[in-house]
């Protein structure tokens, strides 16, 4: 099938060829981080990058695109066979693109690598996608405070939707509240505002994007992936979209249309005793795990 | 028809199929189109794309790793 151009599409949705697929991607980008005021020429970017498709993309066009001066943040986890594997692609790209590299790893920050926090909880490792998100993302912040103004994140809009959907099975409010382009308590100084420019891409234009420039990464997949309530929601929610296509976009413009009247149910904002980082507890969740483990 | 199919980052396997699009070969392989993208010969192509005898395909999973 051809795309309006003539040539060969790449893709079925939008069907485009090549060329206007990348300028379509990077249009939607462009107008993300202007409508939503994502961030603006003077601030420093910083882009947490785990060597994956879409951070890879995120990296890619936020460099190539806007002016801005551009680090990248990379979390090791210890993760054996599956962060070894992502890490060379993160150094090479990071290399070919003129874009400093910063990596930190649980080990050298918190003491233990991922694997060793499984081991340590008696094997169960159901909790590890959650356990990791919460290193990940103390890290993640108080790093990116260090190297610039804004966290930039590869989140997509599968992402998006399926936050949407774990959120509700969970029935957790407050985070469903405070999802959106840009995630989290954006008025505490202790955060970094946290954007997500490609949250209008489905997770497929997004992979379409990174192979049609002609970048690779590691196939490698996090083994703990499979364990996550995540993964068995993009199942769900992919099988949904397969019979009733334009599905996942719905569910988020749904969201967008009643997010204005949600009340953002945030508990106060204090500074962790331990780390200094913002917690609504004394002890916020990271020094209170490692403190179990 | 005989044709080669490889998964991301996998070796290509020979395979015979009656399927003659990549949306017929997908159900075949039971892969939910939503999931993956596909490369024929090398190239990123759309699902209503035909397949012929001794075609090269790439099947790449969308998500990224975790």
């Amino acid at each position: 099938m051809k795309c309006k151009c003539g040539k060969p599409a790449i893709i079925d949705n939008p069907r485009l060829c090549k060329e206007d697929f990348q300028k379509w991607v990077e249009k939607q980008v462009r107008s993300n981080v202007k409508n939503h005021k994502l961030f603006s020429k003077n601030d420093k970017i910083v882009c947490a990058v785990s060597g994956g498709k879409d951070s890879l993309t995120a990296l890619y066009i936020t460099k190539h695109l806007f002016k801005n001066e551009v680090h990248c943040l990379t979390i090791d986890e210890g993760i054996k066979g599956y962060r070894d594997t992502t890490l060379p692609f993160v150094k090479k790209y990071c290399k070919e693109w003129d874009v400093p590299l910063h990596v930190y790893s649980f080990k050298s920050e918190f003491g233990k690598t991922l694997d060793r926090m499984k081991n340590s909880r008696g094997g169960d490792i159901s909790p590890n996608c959650s356990l990791c998100g919460v290193f990940r993302r103390n890290l993640m912040n108080r790093k990116s405070k260090e190297l610039g103004d804004v966290l930039v994140t590869g989140h997509n809009l599968d992402d998006e939707v399926q936050t949407i959907f774990m959120n509700l099975i969970q029935n957790d409010y407050d985070r469903l509240a405070r999802m959106g382009f840009i995630a989290g308590i954006k008025k505490h100084k202790g955060f970094i505002p946290r954007v997500k420019p490609l949250r209008t891409i489905t997770e497929k234009q997004s992979a379409t994007y990174f192979f049609s420039k002609g970048f690779e990464t590691s196939p490698v997949e996090c083994p703990y992936v499979y364990t996550s309530l995540r993964h068995k929601v993009r199942e769900q929610l992919n099988l949904f979209e397969f019979k009733y296509p334009g599905t996942k976009r719905n569910i988020l413009a749904w969201f967008d249309n009643i997010k204005p009247k949600l009340e953002t149910g945030d508990s106060e904002i204090i500074l962790c005793k331990l780390c200094g980082e913002p917690s609504s507890k004394s002890i916020c969740e990271a020094c209170e795990i490692l403190g179990s483990t | 028809m005989q044709i080669s199919v490889r998964n991301h980052g996998s070796k290509s396997r020979k395979m015979t199929t009656e399927s003659l699009d990549l949306v017929s070969l997908l159900s075949e392989l039971s892969i939910n189109p939503e999931t993956v993208i596909v490369r024929l010969n090398s190239e990123l192509v759309t699902f209503d794309s035909k397949v012929k005898p001794g075609d090269e395909i790439e099947i790449i999973p969308v998500v990224s790793g975790g």
